[in-house]
């Protein structure tokens, strides 16, 4: 994955100019000094400063040696100055940054209050009292430059050190006392070396043009040594005589600069992972399917009709749907639970039947219908204003679902003042008015509020209090309860429930949990590798066809659960979507599987009762019952 | 007690706290800036009065200037006068400092301040576009043409830019002033020299942070509203990525401020800047002093209004602080 | 980060400075009439570095000492024919210890006090006491002189111990300041108090400086008056750091006059800007001669001297744009002739060799010579702040290398390094400097006498004995009677390789829409023309 990944991005355009020039760079540092050595010291007294030639490509300098030879020479030590800048900085930085995880926590924050300080003045300033007090010369100039280049090293050190001190196995590791010096060295600095390396290659380039300043302004290096920023002050106060000495270092300093900075760009995506020029994207030119004719007529109470749902991604070789053909009708105040395990997809048929699939994923349905509207066959604008005021989404982590910067009921009124043009005092009255109906206290203290002035769960019923904003015909909940204590939950699925009963809406419950959508949900959908294998009543969990489903109650503990048992289990993962096999995708996991369902890929169809399902050895409830 | 005040006035707490690193940084600098000058090698008053000078005329100036006294007791001194705005003469010139100050440190103001709001609102709005027009992996020639031009802009030195801009701008075009501080077209040539690099590098940060805002959860929540686009990026996503811009461009500014050295050089601009390289080549002392109190001070006077600007956007930044 | 060096050389070094004699005129380009001038106009002169404290009698800044030719009279002026002219002082008689000036009548100054003789015998004494502080104390005025003024004669008689060769040309280095700004010399700070043509009317330090005519002022050079046509109302002094930004400025006219040198001034050139100086010394090639070091010998310093192409390093010293240099003199010579040709050890790069094999410094194998197992080397420390001396110096070192030196170039700003020279502050072989003097008396004490660890300025701990029998004779000669004397000196100073001159550079003074006079290097104000 990673070495695709790496060898992709080296093949970008992005990736071959940078690695074209630091090839470039490289060389000329280590054959120029052979090559133009001599030509380079050779000094002319018939031509000081004179023009470009034939002989001289870009003129010569101040002892008539040829510029574009010196310049060349002088990327050896323009670079190494650089680089060695960078690796004192960066050793430097590393011993600060990592001194508060290994003093604790009261030296920590002087050291971190001492780094905020010394980041926050100017690097180049520093640097030239220090070339002062070190002694001009490219030995100063190093060092003086590494010790401002240190403090914003030791923050990012420290920034990502102590996010790793904070982590789990770091814990763990402290609590089993094993001394500090060697967590440091087994577990922080390994766990911060790639921010660290992508930080330190973008700043050889900064370094770069840092030491060329000090060169340039006399602090630097020092002749007979020459580097690039020497060269130019020597070049630029002739730039209007004879501006091609100038040219030469100029550019050599801009394209080394550039090269690392986009070196640092290329490390950032092969380790970090930018979306960009990486992975293959869903041609907007699929062959799209057409809705549906609009004869079919909707049954009147139907709120949500979604027929071949299919949802495309991008993939590393090719794109590839995690949702393929899944079909749902929900009517008004009908509870529907979807469930599946995490990458069953279910997540982002939730997204696709609120038209929330964003770039670059596509979805695409046969029929797609909001209280009966045909959504691929409405105006955008009027789309907007039936999702908005028939829509409502809560999401998994109420924790990031509400703006951090916006009072909670600002973020209520907005619905309001934008799908029903309330005005600003009506909308907040209305916000007010959800939030008490959501089961806040004091609900106009509270909307003044920020939301990290709530707890999790009044978050979570804040944001279904947006919802309810309007008058939502559908409320999809993905995963609503997930990121919330048990007694939290609880209180949050009751409310959906009350909320579904007293305004009719219909819910769509999406869980990993089954035992969550038996007890709040009327139906359930089971998703299994982006299809429903099943679909049938709560009613008749118990007796599901699916073997799946029955693997899924199966882990439900409950009061009969025989404790001394292991809890029933699944053996083997889900198959990546990517990575279908032909036939049935639970096939490797199923003990009943066959050739067939090795190779044939079974319908959703009827199941004999009131529901559907996509096996070919389904369990009957009779046989179940006699065994 | 501390807990309750603490919520109930999170704004006092907060600038009580933040007021006192305020003094604490100030005392360091203060320190700092008399301690580098003491570092630097070399005697300031054989500097200062010429090759010629006679030793006994050396050994009454130093006297005179208390330089023959110990290192504390010229710290309290300086201390003391410091309390009574007295920055001391210039050991070069024999001009008193604070006057010298008073000329240089508004021009430099004007130009680094004018540099910094140029940055900003430049910077920002470019950004967020191209944040918005390159999120979830949109628009990849966009993507390598932003991260190409302001790498580049990135790598050019920012005296050279100065160069540059003069060479076309003032000597072959002559559309705009050579040198100097006169009328508003005398800002555009230093202006544009001092921000080219900042802009390229703040508006990297912010086209950054607008990408991962527009990944979290309550940007799909504001979308899941059906918000109109504008209400999207400007309500919900905006304020959500000034913190981060904000802190970097405080030390954007302290950067600029750097910058400023070159180009006032450049630009002959009557500024603070110019006078440093000279005040430290020629070691004296007192300048020195109070141009690097001049930066460190005026930088943490930046990153102090920057975290209260911080503090009004993005109310949970009060609560971090305190 | 070029700085217009001879003013950071004035700084220093000039402070003795006489300015005499013949002045050679500069690329000066058209004539213009009275008609071309613009009445009531006003001139932007730029500087390039700050002039500081503006007490005129209390800087020896050559930034300084430019701006207060226009606020202030001195007792005599210099022409450019190199002869003294009467200023405020009319006629003087007297030579060896005692002299009478005579003062002219009417001469006020800007505050409507007369400049008479009292004024001026107290301007001489504030100058020559001691406890004032002056440090044109022992340069414009003799440490030792006394002067007393005959209120109703109108003269004033000064008195010395000691002979002062060139008591009147020194002279003309003092500024007079007004009876009032004696008593209160704060008063000097922000304002000025001269009789001269212009008057200080606005400080804004380390930016510009304002100047403006003056009505009435009748006792220029040759009668000259600030009634004249064209002369401006205003003057305003312009600090500009940047040599490039000078001549952009200049160009643009964003700047009217400047002193400028460097590869600018071919741009200028080349738009046929007008202009008007001389020519300075450039760099001079100089040895520590403390005992132990091996430049000790002499015959080292003339196999390093004479390892070196001057005609080469005349062109690289001054960007190709000046000469080699006839003497230790700067224009306007108050010795001229030729003290250099007889006495320089020639070129010839195989005969510095053979001269160091024979002092006893032989190369093992083609390497670094040595001798008794010490190896020749050479600290060459030098000026980095100027561009060009940092080429001569690595030229210079490149050459020696080749000869089997070996050569440690440290670049230095230009305090540090006259710290390491002049202040014996370190260890130092070789080095360039720039004397820039006009006037052989004021070199002696670098070339005899005490050196810096004893107080002096002799920075190389150099003796030499027909030096100092030369200037010896010299010194008992009155004005330019001595001036063969002086020249054998010299001579002696460069035969043995204590000190070699370089090159003489362009000493320019340009104007865009202005034309002006330069005389014996000094910018006279009353010549200042606003052309339309």
């Amino acid at each position: 994955m990673s070495r695709s990944r790496a060898r992709h991005h080296l093949s970008s355009p992005l990736g071959v100019v940078t690695v074209v020039l630091l090839l470039l760079l490289v060389a000329t540092a280590v054959v120029a000094p052979w090559l133009f050595g001599d030509r380079a010291t050779q000094i002319a007294g018939g031509s000081l400063q004179a023009g470009p030639s034939a002989a001289h490509p870009f003129g010569t300098d101040a002892l008539g040696r040829d510029v574009l030879a010196r310049t060349l020479v002088a990327t050896r030590l323009s670079l190494v100055l650089a680089v060695l800048v960078v690796g004192i900085g960066v050793a430097c930085g590393l011993i600060i940054g990592t001194v508060p995880v290994v003093l604790g926590r009261r030296a920590g924050r002087a050291v971190v209050a001492g780094l905020n300080l010394m980041v926050a003045f100017p690097g180049l300033l520093l640097a030239l009292f220090l070339a002062m007090i070190f002694g001009v010369g490219a030995r100063g100039a190093v060092l003086s430059m590494a010790i401002a280049f240190a403090p914003s090293f030791a923050r990012l050190t420290h920034t990502t050190a102590s996010g790793v001190a904070n982590a789990d196995y770091v814990s763990a590791a402290r609590l089993l006392r094993v001394p500090r010096w060697r967590i440091l060295t087994r577990h922080v600095v390994p766990n911060i070396s790639e921010p660290l390396v992508v930080n330190a290659t973008s700043q050889v380039g900064a370094a770069l043009l840092s030491i060329s300043a000090l060169s340039y302004i006399g602090f630097g290096v020092q002749p007979p040594q020459y580097d690039w920023g020497r060269m130019l002050a020597d070049g630029l106060p002739a730039i209007y005589t004879n501006p091609a000495a100038a040219l030469a270092p100029s550019i050599m300093i801009v394209v080394a600069g550039l090269a690392f900075v986009l070196a640092g760009e290329l490390l950032t995506q092969v380790l970090g992972g930018s979306q960009h020029g990486h992975l293959r994207m869903p041609s907007l030119r699929f062959p799209r399917r057409e809705p549906a004719p609009a004869e079919t007529p909707p049954p009147g109470d139907e709120v949500l009709q979604l027929e071949r749902l299919t949802v495309t991604v991008p993939g590393e070789t090719a794109p590839f749907a995690p949702v393929v053909d899944v079909s749902m009708r929900l009517r008004r105040g009908e509870i529907v639970g979807l469930v599946g395990e995490s990458g069953s997809g279910k997540s982002l048929t939730a997204m696709a039947a609120a038209q929330l699939t964003s770039y670059p994923n596509v979805a695409d349905a046969d029929v797609h219908r909001i209280k009966g509207n045909e959504l691929r066959r409405m105006r955008p604008r009027d789309r907007e204003r039936l999702l908005g005021t028939s829509l409502a989404m809560v999401f998994q982590d109420p924790m990031s679902s509400l703006n951090p910067t916006l009072k909670v009921g600002r973020q209520l009124a907005e619905v309001a003042e934008t799908h029903e043009r309330l005005g600003r005092r009506d909308a907040w009255r209305r916000a007010v008015d959800r939030l008490s109906a959501v089961l806040i206290t004091d609900p106009e203290a509270r909307a003044k509020q920020y939301p990290m002035a709530f707890s999790g769960g009044m978050r979570q019923r804040a944001s279904i209090a947006m919802g309810l904003m309007a008058q939502p015909a559908l409320i999809v909940a993905d995963e609503p309860t997930t990121a919330l204590d048990v007694t939290v939950q609880k209180e949050v699925l009751g409310l959906l429930r009350r909320i579904s009963r007293e305004t009719d809406a219909a819910v769509l419950l999406i869980s990993h949990d089954i035992a969550v959508v038996a007890e709040n949900a009327s139906r359930v959908l089971v998703m299994y590798a982006g299809r429903v294998v099943e679909e049938l009543p709560v009613s008749g969990l118990a007796e599901a066809a699916h073997p799946y489903t029955r693997a899924l109650i199966a882990s439900i503990p409950d009061m009969s659960t025989d404790r001394s048992r292991p809890l029933a289990n699944i053996p083997g993962r889900p198959p990546h979507a990517s990575d279908l096999p032909p036939g049935c995708a639970f096939a490797p996991r199923c003990a009943r599987a066959d050739d067939r369902c090795r190779q044939e890929r079974p319908e959703l169809s009827d199941s004999g009762g009131a529901g559907a399902v996509a096996c070919w050895h389904p369990l009957l409830p009779v046989l179940e019952s006699e065994a | 007690m501390r807990s309750s005040l603490r919520t109930r006035h999170p704004w006092l707490v907060f600038l009580i706290r933040r007021l006192g690193r305020f003094v604490v940084s100030l005392a360091v600098v203060v320190t700092a800036s008399f301690a580098m000058v003491h570092a630097l090698p070399g005697d300031p008053v054989r500097a200062a009065l010429g090759l010629m000078a006679p030793p006994e005329t050396v050994a009454a100036t130093r006297e005179r200037l208390g330089l023959n006294e110990p290192l504390w007791r010229q710290y309290l001194d300086y201390l003391w006068n410091l309390l009574h705005l007295d920055l001391g003469t210039s050991l070069d010139t024999q001009t008193p400092v604070l006057e010298k100050m008073a000329q240089l440190v508004p021009a430099t103001l004007q130009l680094g301040l004018t540099a910094f709001v140029v940055c900003l609102v430049v910077a920002i709005p470019v950004g967020l576009l191209l944040g918005i027009a390159t999120r979830d992996g949109r628009g990849r020639g966009l993507h390598f043409g932003f991260g190409g031009v302001t790498g580049l802009a990135l790598s050019v030195p920012d005296y050279l830019v100065a160069v540059g801009l003069v060479f076309v701008f003032a000597v072959s075009l002559k559309a705009l002033p050579v040198a100097g501080l006169s009328g508003p077209e005398s800002f555009v040539l230093p202006v544009t020299a001092l921000v080219v690099g900042p802009v390229a590098y703040l508006a990297r940060i912010v086209r950054a942070e607008t990408q991962r805002v527009l990944g979290e959860d309550y940007i799909r929540a504001a979308r899941a509203k059906r918000l109109p686009a504008r209400l999207i990026y400007l309500r919900h996503a905006l304020p959500n990525t000034l913190t981060p811009t904000l802190t970097v461009s405080g030390m954007i500014l302290a950067s600029m401020v750097a910058g400023t050295v070159l180009v006032e050089n450049v630009f002959a601009w009557p500024g603070v800047g110019a006078e440093l390289v000279h005040s430290v080549l020629a070691k004296d002392y007192p300048v020195v002093q109070a141009v690097a109190l001049f930066f460190g001070a005026g930088i943490l006077l930046i990153n102090l209004a920057v975290d209260i600007v911080i503090a009004v956007i993005d109310p949970r930044s009060t609560i971090k602080e305190s | 980060m070029v700085r217009n060096r001879p003013f950071r050389v004035s700084v220093s070094v000039l402070c003795s400075t006489v300015a005499l004699a013949a002045c050679s005129n500069g690329g000066s380009t058209g004539s213009s009439s009275g008609d071309d001038y613009a009445d009531g106009g006003s001139l932007t002169i730029a500087i390039d570095s700050d002039p500081g404290a503006l007490d005129p009698q209390r800087s020896v800044n050559g930034i300084n000492k430019m701006m207060a030719n226009f606020a202030y009279d001195t007792p005599v002026k210099l022409l450019d024919s190199g002869e003294v002219a009467p200023s405020v002082v009319k006629s003087w008689t007297g030579d060896g210890t005692s002299y009478t000036l005579t003062v002219r009548e009417g001469v006020t100054c800007s505050d409507g006090s007369p400049m008479d003789a009292q004024t001026v015998a107290d301007n001489i004494n504030y100058v020559a006491t001691k406890a004032n502080g002056s440090p044109m104390r022992g340069a414009a005025v003799p440490a030792d002189a006394t002067a007393t003024a005959d209120t109703a004669a109108g003269t004033v008689a000064v008195k010395l111990t000691a002979g002062a060769p060139f008591f009147f040309q020194n002279l003309a280095e003092l500024p007079l300041v007004c009876s009032s700004a004696i008593k209160n010399r704060d008063s000097l700070k922000a304002a000025s108090a001269g009789s001269g043509p212009f008057v200080l009317s606005g400080v804004q330090a380390g930016n510009q400086y304002t100047y403006t005519r003056r009505d009435g002022y009748t006792w220029g050079p040759n009668g000259a008056s600030t009634a004249e046509k064209g002369l401006p109302a205003k003057v305003t002094f312009k600090l500009v750091t940047s040599a490039t930004t000078t001549a952009n400025l200049l160009l643009s006219k964003g700047v009217n006059i400047s002193y400028l040198s460097g590869a600018d001034t071919q741009r200028l050139k080349a738009a046929k800007v007008f202009s008007d100086g001389a020519s300075i010394i450039d760099d001079e090639l100089t040895f520590n001669q403390a005992a132990g070091l091996p430049t000790a010998d002499v015959n080292v310093r003339r196999a390093l001297v004479g390892a070196l192409d001057m005609k080469e390093l005349a062109q690289v010293s001054t960007g190709g744009l000046g000469q080699q240099a006839n003497g230790l003199l700067t224009d306007p010579k108050i010795c001229s002739g030729d003290t250099v040709t007889a006495n320089k050890p020639a070129y010839d790069a195989a005969a510095a060799a053979a001269l160091l094999d024979q002092a006893g410094w032989t190369a093992a194998g083609g390497g670094t010579r040595a001798k008794d197992g010490k190896p020749l080397e050479v600290a060459f420390v030098y000026d980095n702040e100027d561009t060009t001396t940092a080429a001569t110096a690595e030229y210079i070192g490149q050459k020696w290398t080749a000869l089997g030196v070996k050569v440690d170039l440290k670049g230095q700003s230009f305090n540090a390094r006259s710290e390491v020279v002049f202040g014996g502050k370190g260890p130092w072989t070789a080095t360039l400097i720039s004397l820039g003097v006009s006037n052989p008396a004021t070199l002696v004490p670098f070339f005899s006498g005490a050196t810096p660890a004893q107080g002096g300025v002799n920075y190389g701990s150099m003796h030499n004995d027909v030096y100092d029998s030369s200037i010896k004779v010299a010194q008992a000669k009155s004005g330019t009677g001595g001036c063969a004397d002086w020249n054998a000196g010299e001579g002696a100073l460069i035969k043995n390789a204590d000190i070699t001159p370089i090159a003489v550079t362009p000493y320019l003074y340009w104007g865009n829409g202005a034309k002006f006079d330069v005389v014996a290097r000094v910018l006279e104000p009353t010549s200042l023309r606003v052309l339309r």
